[in-house]
């Protein structure tokens, strides 16, 4: 049974444009022109119970609209949402204990107190029976390894732990849904794997559903299962990362390393019609293969003498993401 | 009764989280204390310096305008304590999106941004005001009775909640302004307080009376310790209380649905 059900669901901001100068403002006083731009435009789109969703689209695509929307913290201008069972924007109590919001950007650790007194805030906010707060708190603690933290005034603390923090007091109501914005923004290689490695984790073993958004593509390889692009406002793609990547990029990296300098008129021939990548090294060729071909043209290149190294890779995901974003408005059709 | 109960354990909570705060600023606690007594010093002094030269002024006289003073102090420390901290920081948690963490409890918002922060170094201020209270009082030649404080906590207490009601309309006004800045003219408005409102004429007294209630949180029950308070006056609080929480609740509902979230 789908836990998140959204069928055309459109949010649209509206906001008066500013001249800019002294003149420009008092004129704003006077006539104000007001402008509407559509955060999230039909949107529909379906989550069951315990997936794993990654949101993926440039700064502005309405990734955090979404969220927001689901959360219940926006009405929708059109269309609407069902997150277990509820509308979101009524944001009923039995509808908020089951969910959680974490936000990379903004926190809700209190500043200068231990982030015990925010959890035990927590406790009181969401009736939490005392042996069973006391459980979660313990478990959690464990699992993201701050059990010593939490006596800790939180000003004194890391942005990675600080972040652990924000993870163990968003959960510790134990939420059905998660929905997550940006949460490694910021943080070093190290502190991103341990996040990754907790939401995991949390997936796998309490069947927590999450939704997140990253601008991090490795979060997005390592939790995700299943992506949505959006852009514009728009849903782009919805399905498995590999079958994103196979549209995007129908081709494989192929790089052979030759022990000496090849003819460019040779390697010019050989590679009619392919996608030659620039390369500083005269030695080393890199080509964009389609994956029809790439046994025929590796064998190719073989066959010219004096390989000592060939590789065969996937496109690195973040150059397609990047591609996915720089094509115009509604240019490139992903569905 | 069970509706409420969490409540109550979420605003212990509030006062346990308050404490764990100011012991990590002890330096601070002192200073506050110590401003708190200045203040009440220099308002004594003031009033002092007037009485100098009358025995009355608008029928009140010198030991009496001292228990206003005290008074006065107990709920403006009351307003600092509890009310104050939250009304200032609601601008901010809207600037800043933090309203999107306060919305997303499972508790009624307006409880939540309205109570969650105490500023506990006011307390000593209650007890100075109390004290210049009682002082004033005997000097006053006031007899203490029962009956006669309980009709001054009532006045007082409707006082402060009209003034909480009044403050939160305004600051609720942040979701679409954002910047309101009101807070001065809020604290300038109630440092009136510190005069009995027959100080004052015609259209300001009414004003101060109904509109910023201000008589209600210290001229009134300064004239109940005194015994010549008019009863039904506290009728009147009462129901301007109930209707100022009721709209201050209906607008802040109304408020919310409106919210648009700051962006990430």
């Amino acid at each position: 049974m789908p836990v998140i059900l959204v069928d055309h669901l459109a949010k649209s901001y509206r906001f008066y444009r500013k001249e800019p100068g002294l003149r420009g403002s008092l004129r704003g006083l006077v006539h104000r022109e007001m402008l509407e731009t559509k955060a999230v435009n039909d949107l529909s789109f379906m989550v069951e119970q315990g997936e794993v969703v990654g949101f993926l689209g440039p700064n502005g695509a309405g990734k955090t609209t979404t969220l927001k929307l689901l959360c219940g913290l926006l009405y929708p201008s059109t269309g609407q949402a069902m997150v277990l069972g509820y509308t979101p924007h009524r944001r009923e109590h039995s509808y908020l204990r089951q969910i959680a919001l974490v936000m990379g950007q903004k926190n809700m650790l209190w500043w200068d107190i231990p982030a015990m007194e925010t959890l035990l805030m927590h406790k009181e906010m969401y009736r939490l029976p005392e042996a069973e707060f006391k459980r979660t708190v313990d478990e959690l603690a464990e699992i993201l390894e701050v059990a010593q933290l939490l006596r800790v005034q939180v000003r004194k603390l890391s942005l990675g732990e600080r972040m652990k923090l924000e993870l163990l007091v968003a959960l510790v109501h134990r939420p059905q849904i998660l929905f997550l914005d940006e949460p490694t923004i910021g943080l070093d290689v190290v502190a991103q794997q341990r996040v990754r490695d907790f939401l995991r984790t949390l997936n796998r073993e309490q069947g927590t559903t999450i939704l997140l958004t990253s601008h991090y593509m490795d979060d997005i390889e390592a939790l995700c299962p299943r992506v949505m692009v959006i852009d514009h406002g728009q849903l782009q793609f919805d399905g498995k990362l590999s079958m994103l990547v196979e549209r995007i990029a129908p081709y494989k990296l192929l790089t052979a390393v030759f022990a000496e300098p090849v003819e460019p008129a040779v390697v010019a021939a050989m590679v009619a019609g392919l996608d030659v990548l620039p390369s500083d090294d005269p030695r080393r060729l890199g080509l964009h293969v389609p994956r029809t071909e790439v046994a025929e043209v590796a064998g190719r290149l073989l066959r010219l003498g004096n390989v000592v190294d060939l590789s065969i890779m996937e496109v690195p995901v973040e150059d397609i993401i990047r591609q996915v974003f720089s094509a115009p408005a509604g240019g490139k059709e992903l569905v | 009764m069970t509706r409420l109960l969490p409540y109550l354990r979420l605003w212990r909570q509030f006062v346990v989280t308050a404490f764990v705060r100011e012991a990590e600023y002890r330096f601070n606690l002192l200073v506050g204390v110590g401003e708190g007594l200045a203040q009440l010093a220099l308002a004594v002094l003031t009033f002092l310096l007037l009485y100098q030269y009358t025995d009355a002024v608008a029928g009140w006289s010198r030991a009496q305008v001292l228990m206003l003073v005290g008074v006065y102090r107990i709920v403006d420390a009351l307003i600092n304590l509890q009310i104050a901290p939250n009304l200032t920081s609601i601008a901010g948690y809207i600037q800043r999106g933090e309203m999107d963490f306060l919305l997303l409890r499972p508790v009624e918002s307006q409880f939540l941004v309205s109570l969650r922060k105490l500023e506990l170094a006011e307390a000593g201020n209650m007890v100075s005001g109390l004290a210049l209270l009682i002082y004033a009082g005997n000097q006053a030649h006031v007899h203490w009775s029962v009956a006669n404080g309980v009709e001054a906590v009532a006045f007082a207490i409707c006082g402060v909640l009209l003034l909480y009601a009044v403050w939160f309309l305004t600051v609720t006004l942040s979701f679409w302004l954002v910047k309101v800045g009101m807070d001065e003219l809020f604290y300038g408005m109630f440092d009136t307080g510190r005069y009995p409102v027959s100080f004052f004429k015609g259209i300001v007294r009414t004003v101060l009376t109904f509109a910023i209630p201000v008589a209600f949180a210290t001229t009134f029950p300064t004239q109940s310790l005194l015994g010549v308070v008019d009863h039904r006056l506290l009728l009147v609080g009462c129901a301007l209380a109930a209707v100022g929480l009721v709209a201050s609740h209906l607008f802040w509902n109304y408020a919310v649905q409106h919210y648009s979230s700051a962006s990430s």
